[in-house]
């Protein structure tokens, strides 16, 4: 798709968030270079966000701020929950034969304790050497530590196999994140980078993850990366360029720890 | 990155003080529009116990993520609309259900609609004349638009998801989601800047 008139007459179907990725790369590629494109753009969202006020209001029902307001004030509530928990009755302690007493009983033949004896020696002079290898491994990456500075970023509970780092260049304005152990998203669906400064927030790349859950992209981004005080990763709607996150937070960061 | 302007809105004030953490500007914000997003919500999913938890959803990120709002980008209710519309989409792809084709229309009754004006007569009456201009606005599309809408809108499908739920030709389908936008953008006028 390359017709530029083409692409403009999708831009209504952008706005309500429809088209298919090749389609919707089509229409922000066309946006980063059309100012009026990006105008067009403003004003469709602006018929899409009006358009729900067609549908007829829906009460909720009567405890729906009470729940909400309980949702908002977890510490609170876990602190109450937490007295009401009644104590678990231990059971009498059994006594097991303890891995000393295990090991003993096995090495009881003299034959079996010379072999043993044998086999732990040659045991002591490998780790020996591979300990000696993984040190100088470790002195090259940590060199490396010195030089890249790193952003470790935090899983939320319920994303906790996903880990994820961030690895700025030396002057800290620019970078690239790393992550893995990602659950794919749902169909439809993209993992995102956002970044906060001073309450405002600027979208990062899309993380385009293999069937592992692994991803390493660029950061393009014209505000030095070390000047922001939150990162977050979320899952978004793919095609959704609203400029700010409106997912589930999976990895964050955040220089008030 | 563009800096926040001060827009003299009340929702925009409403949520600076929600962003500082005022329980009752959020309980202010819920009572002008919590029952418009459910309204919404309910079209997509038809049913209120999910779309009460997808509104919930919604107000629990305005008042933990309000200060990501950015008022440069549109008004504080279309930025409602749109995480409610959003995140029902969402559910309704991870149950996956479909949108009840016959269910959508923009014009339907049903039991769990209440009257405007019940929590804020004055704010209502401000939304149920807004909620008019738009009715009136799809009511000029031609039925074949008005329903490749509102399977766009309520059921998030795409192009050639309508064109084959509907059997209708992929070209015609974007044919009528272009000129429908077109002539409603036309017909909110003043509404749409």
């Amino acid at each position: 798709m390359n017709d530029k008139d083409e692409i403009q007459e999708l831009i209504p179907a952008y706005a309500l968030g429809i088209l298919d990725a090749e389609e919707a790369a089509a229409v922000e590629a066309l946006l980063a270079e059309s100012h009026s494109a990006r105008e067009e753009l403003a004003q469709y969202q602006q018929v899409s966000d009006l358009m729900g006020m067609a549908a007829a209001p829906v009460q909720t029902s009567a405890d729906f701020e009470d729940r909400l307001f309980a949702r908002i004030k977890p510490a609170a509530d876990t602190a109450t929950e937490s007295a009401k928990v009644k104590p678990v009755q231990q059971p009498a302690p059994v006594h097991q034969p303890s891995f000393m007493d295990r090991l003993l009983s096995f090495l009881d033949p003299p034959a079996m304790r010379l072999a043993t004896g044998l086999a732990a020696l040659i045991f002591l002079v490998a780790a020996g050497f591979l300990f000696s290898q993984n040190q100088n491994l470790s002195n090259q990456i940590a060199e490396t530590d010195e030089n890249l500075p790193t952003i470790q970023l935090a899983s939320v509970e319920t994303a906790s196999s996903a880990v994820g780092m961030m690895i700025l260049s030396q002057n800290g304005a620019n970078g690239t994140i790393v992550v893995d152990g990602l659950a794919a998203p749902g169909d439809g669906q993209v993992h995102r980078l956002w970044m906060y400064k001073d309450g405002n927030v600027d979208a990062g790349p899309v993380l385009e993850l293999n069937p592992r859950g692994y991803s390493a992209s660029w950061i393009r981004t014209s505000t030095p990366l070390d000047s922001y005080d939150r990162f977050e990763v979320t899952v978004e709607l793919a095609g959704n360029e609203s400029g700010v996150p409106e997912g589930d937070v999976v990895l964050s960061w955040s220089s008030d720890g | 990155m563009k800096k926040i302007e001060q827009p003299h809105q009340e929702d925009y004030l409403i949520l600076q003080r929600i962003v500082a953490r005022d329980e009752a500007a959020l309980r202010q914000l819920m009572d002008r529009y919590k029952n418009r997003l459910m309204g919404v919500s309910f079209k997509v999913l038809y049913s209120r116990e999910l779309a009460e938890e997808v509104v919930m959803d919604v107000f629990v990120r305005v008042w933990e993520r309000g200060s990501t709002f950015k008022p440069d980008r549109g008004n504080v209710r279309g930025w409602l609309m749109q995480m409610t519309r959003n995140r029902s989409i969402d559910y309704l792809r991870k149950s996956g259900r479909r949108v009840d084709d016959e269910a959508i229309g923009w014009t339907d009754v049903h039991d769990n609609v209440i009257p405007s004006g019940k929590n804020d007569p004055e704010k209502s009456t401000q939304q149920g004349f807004l909620a008019k201009q738009v009715q009136a606005a799809l009511a000029e599309l031609s039925e074949d638009q008005q329903r490749v809408l509102s399977l766009a809108y309520f059921g998030g499908m795409s192009n050639s998801e309508i064109a084959a739920e509907t059997g209708i030709p992929l070209g015609t389908v974007k044919t009528r989601i272009r000129r429908g936008m077109l002539k409603l953008k036309e017909s909110l006028g003043t509404l749409v800047t």
